[in-house]
């Protein structure tokens, strides 16, 4: 990303004003100078199965803890080591979220197609088929399908995009958890999960409720919300994942 | 290994960090999936090992690792894991949350959280069968 030598010098100066202030206004000043360099490095991986946008934001976050971090006596050029502390940051996303970085695009077809197949079966067998049969009608092996389906869990956190309790002006699903659940022990215990699925977007939200709570199945949610059972079985996962991070 | 015939017996020794506590969810689905399980059971197997490799091993440190024994007797498999941890882990982990709770009560017949012993960390024990 070449930068004309106005534009350097502008971000010098952003650098300098930093360095010397350490306040919080040259440093958001110092982060918005940057935020190019992070969109152009989040683009690099934006081939990679995941919305642009998250990427932008991990890369923001990368740029934040070069900010914190950076130390200007060690001679290092600030954009040399925000460079370096973004791709990091990057990398790191994609290694905790185990998928695109290892999912090579064979298997992201395969994992289309067997969401094809897998409602097309589930029909015409009137119940879920077996990892085998939906090997046998793809034409690949065992292994393949539980590679693809393994990949295509994309597990990437929604708490990004989760709405603030309440913002979707739905219902709150506190009074969805009765209060003769045996598995939940006490009230105190009720509210506090009903807060957590408060966090969730209003269709995944759904999806746990009716997964375990109304004990439907994944092909069942699937027809209800006329999706496949594939994404079904993807928002479920990023859901418990999502929960998990929120209650951490 | 026999096709899902008596004592057939799995271990694994990872690491606890994400991606390759992905490999306990690989291996328990492809052994659901020898066993005849159903996508959706298949599914259900995969989900529940993961709440409890998460709930287990989330707060260890670098160097922990989690054994997983994974057991197919008579239709039935059952997915046993035990920390190892690391230098200044904490070895308890405290009950199983609410939403854990409920989501393996949903998933998996079986499930209980084990009480670190003898060094080991907490571990968990999953049982269940094609319904």
């Amino acid at each position: 990303m070449a930068l004309d030598a106005a534009r350097r010098e502008e971000l010098r100066r952003l650098l300098d004003d930093y360095v010397e202030s350490r306040s919080q206004e040259a440093a958001a000043r110092l982060i918005e100078g940057h935020l190019p360099l992070a969109r152009h490095l989040a683009r690099r991986f934006a081939d990679r199965g995941q919305p642009l946008d998250d990427l932008v934001q991990v890369a923001s976050i990368g740029l934040l803890k070069a900010v914190e971090r950076f130390d200007a006596d060690r001679g290092v050029e600030f954009a040399t080591y925000a460079a370096h502390t973004i791709l990091g940051e990057l990398k790191r996303h994609f290694r905790d979220a185990g998928w695109a970085v290892r999912a090579p695009r064979r298997l992201q077809e395969l994992y289309l197609e067997l969401t094809r197949l897998l409602d097309e079966l589930s029909q015409s067998l009137g119940r879920s088929p077996t990892v085998a049969e939906l090997a046998s009608a793809a034409g690949v092996t065992e292994e393949e399908v539980l590679e693809a389906l393994e990949a295509g869990q994309a597990y990437r956190s929604s708490s990004l995009d989760a709405p603030a309790p309440g913002a979707d002006g739905e219902a709150s699903v506190a009074s969805t958890l009765g209060e003769t659940d045996s598995a939940m022990a006490t009230a105190e215990q009720r509210a506090e999960l009903a807060g957590l699925l408060d966090r969730l977007a209003p269709r995944e939200r759904r999806i746990v409720h009716l997964r375990f709570w109304e004990d439907k199945t994944q092909a069942e949610i699937a027809t209800e919300l006329g999706i496949s059972q594939m994404h079904v079985s993807r928002l479920l996962a990023k859901s418990l994942i999502a929960l998990r991070e929120a209650s951490a | 290994m026999a096709e899902g015939g008596a004592g057939d017996e799995i271990h694994l020794e990872v690491p606890t960090t994400p991606d390759l506590l992905r490999l306990v969810r690989v291996v328990a689905s492809g052994l659901a999936s020898r066993l005849g399980f159903s996508i959706d059971a298949v599914e259900d197997v995969r989900l529940a090992v993961d709440e409890l490799c998460w709930t287990v091993a989330s707060r260890s440190g670098p160097e922990a690792t989690l054994t997983v024994r994974f057991v197919i007797l008579n239709s039935a498999f059952t997915v046993e894991g035990r920390l190892q941890p690391g230098p200044g882990d904490i070895t308890d982990r405290g009950p199983l949350s609410a939403l854990s709770e409920r989501i393996l009560h949903t998933l998996v017949d079986e499930y209980a959280l084990l009480e670190p012993v003898d060094g080991e960390g907490a571990g968990f024990r999953m049982r269940t069968k094609q319904g």
